[in-house]
């Protein structure tokens, strides 16, 4: 049958030009699905009004406070077929690995209950499955679930969670990213479905300091791969790279490019990295992807408070565990109660609608640190020595509190 | 969100609703209007869900907003005396969840959207 295709002169403009459009997409679908067609024609109604017509509503499956965005529009009598458009956020696997034999069943169970559009992956880390009616939330869902996947975060909770692609497909890789992902998120499975924190809360997984998961922008709590001894460098393959690129390539792309000038390309072609004043930065192992590695002790750093604007302003995390080592189960349950005691302080001290981050920024880092006990070392701060509210007043007591705790550990 | 799109009928008193069933007015309230909301969900209200229900309503005298649903699992859990399956009782008896089913058959307004970003 043939579909009523809306005329969209609007969002015509927006499929010339080099870059895939959504529109043609969308316009492709509409051919076999009536909501999109309608979907499309409120979108170009939207265009022309320069007003949004969706609104919220309250829809749930049984036994989960969250996970399903529903929207009704307010435009219904115009656009029938897309009165009801709701997303299912679904959980996908850490790494976001999957076969083909997977996604086309996950693809085949949407186009049995949904609009058939699903964005892969959307911004929260979840697979958004869109534009479902509200009677066909529930069985979809029940089809995802016997697939074994689970559904994903929304409201006050703890929300899905990213970890990058990690060691499958990348030499960067500094842990075990997926696992981490893995332990860490099972834990808190009830406060991800059944929403009852003071706002969002995220855990993101990245294995080295590219933070390809951008986690120390957006994570509450952050986990990335880092080592804390020396850069490893191949010296033949440092040869190599300059025979084929030049000397002078490498002086402007990397030895000049280190942010501390922690690095030299000596005389015989090989190269020197004075690895106590290495920020971990990446850029010359980006460029460099043989010659250097990241070194062999390798862990993970833990940074807290991340979050995009709203209240306050964007944070960026910090840094509370400078280094922990992540290869027994031992240190995997560590992560986890360590995120447990994140949750449990902010719960009980945050605010309604206030990020993790919020609250430090409000009661002082000191205070989180000593809520969660944990204690404070030099080592959280970046560059000490060019940081102007390091205070060095007090310094010999402080020094000496600090050399008293590392004996007490040792011995201990 | 406020307009009147529907009404509830409990104890022969005719009671406005926006349109996914909470009260406009959470003054309106009473354990009839409970029990027919509940109703409307499928479910019969037992010893258990009223405790829940009367704090939320206590609450909401004192405080005039809904409680978190962390301050009601923190009641059930401390006062309610199920320690770290408090949630669990909650679901256990409001499967829809606490924004969704628990609110409004305790009379709230219907709460603002969710962050869902």
């Amino acid at each position: 049958m043939a579909k009523k295709h809306h005329p969209t002169p609007n969002l015509d403009q927006l499929e010339p030009g080099p870059w895939p459009s959504f529109v043609t997409g969308l316009k492709a679908l509409s051919n076999k699905s009536e909501m999109i067609g309608d979907l499309l024609g409120q979108l170009e109604h939207s265009y022309q009004t320069k007003k949004g017509y969706w609104k919220g509503g309250t829809i749930s499956v049984y036994g989960y406070g969250g996970g399903v965005i529903p929207r009704f529009s307010e435009v219904a009598d115009k656009f029938p077929a897309s009165r009801e458009f709701h997303t299912l956020r679904i959980m996908p696997p850490a790494g976001m690995h999957y076969n083909t034999d997977i996604l086309r069943k996950l693809a085949d169970i949407w186009d049995r209950h949904g609009s058939g559009l699903i964005a892969f992956h959307g911004q929260s880390g979840d697979i958004m499955f869109q534009g479902a009616r509200s009677e066909s939330v529930q069985p979809a869902f029940d089809e995802f679930n016997a697939l074994g996947f689970d559904m994903g975060g929304a409201g006050p909770s703890v929300r899905t969670s990213m970890s990058c692609v990690g060691s499958a497909r990348c030499e960067h890789s500094c842990f075990n990213e997926a696992r981490a992902h893995r332990e860490v998120l099972n834990n808190f499975t009830d406060d991800l479905h059944r929403p009852a924190l003071p706002y969002k809360f995220k855990f993101k997984f990245s294995g080295c300091p590219n933070d390809c998961m951008n986690s120390i922008q957006r994570a509450d709590m952050a986990v990335i791969g880092t080592w804390r001894d020396d850069i490893q460098i191949d010296q033949a393959k440092v040869g190599e790279f300059i025979a084929e690129k030049g000397r002078n390539y490498v002086l402007d792309n990397v030895t000049s490019r280190c942010p501390t000038r922690c690095m030299s390309l000596n005389d015989d072609d090989t190269l020197t990295v004075d690895n106590h004043n290495c920020v971990h930065c990446m850029h010359c192992i980006n460029v460099m992807t043989k010659a250097l590695s990241p070194g062999k002790d390798r862990g993970v750093s833990v940074l807290v408070g991340g979050k995009r604007t709203l209240k306050i302003g964007d944070l960026f995390g910090s840094v509370i565990v400078p280094f922990m080592k992540l290869e027994n189960a031992e240190d995997y349950e560590r992560l986890t109660e360590l995120g447990s005691e994140i949750i449990d302080f902010w719960a009980e001290n945050g605010l309604e609608h206030e990020r993790c981050g919020e609250m430090i920024e409000r009661i002082g880092l000191e205070n989180f640190l000593e809520g969660i006990g944990i204690e404070v070392d030099p080592a959280m701060v970046s560059q000490p020595r060019t940081n102007s509210f390091v205070r060095t007043d007090m310094w010999e007591e402080e020094a000496e509190k600090w050399n008293q705790r590392h004996t007490g550990e040792a011995s201990a | 969100m406020n307009a009147q799109v529907s009404e509830l009928v409990a104890n022969d008193v005719t009671l406005a609703t926006n349109e996914d069933g909470y009260l406009l007015d959470p003054l309106d309230w009473t354990p009839e209007v409970a029990i027919e909301l509940a109703r409307r969900d499928g479910l019969e209200l037992t010893e258990d869900h009223w405790r829940i229900l009367n704090f939320m309503r206590d609450y909401y005298e004192e405080h005039l907003i809904a409680a978190d649903a962390r301050f009601v699992i923190k009641y059930l859990a401390t006062e309610g005396g199920y320690g770290r399956n408090a949630r669990a009782e909650l679901y256990r008896l409001f499967p829809y969840g606490y924004m969704q089913q628990t609110c409004k058959i305790a009379g709230m307004r219907r709460p603002r959207a969710w962050s869902t970003g």
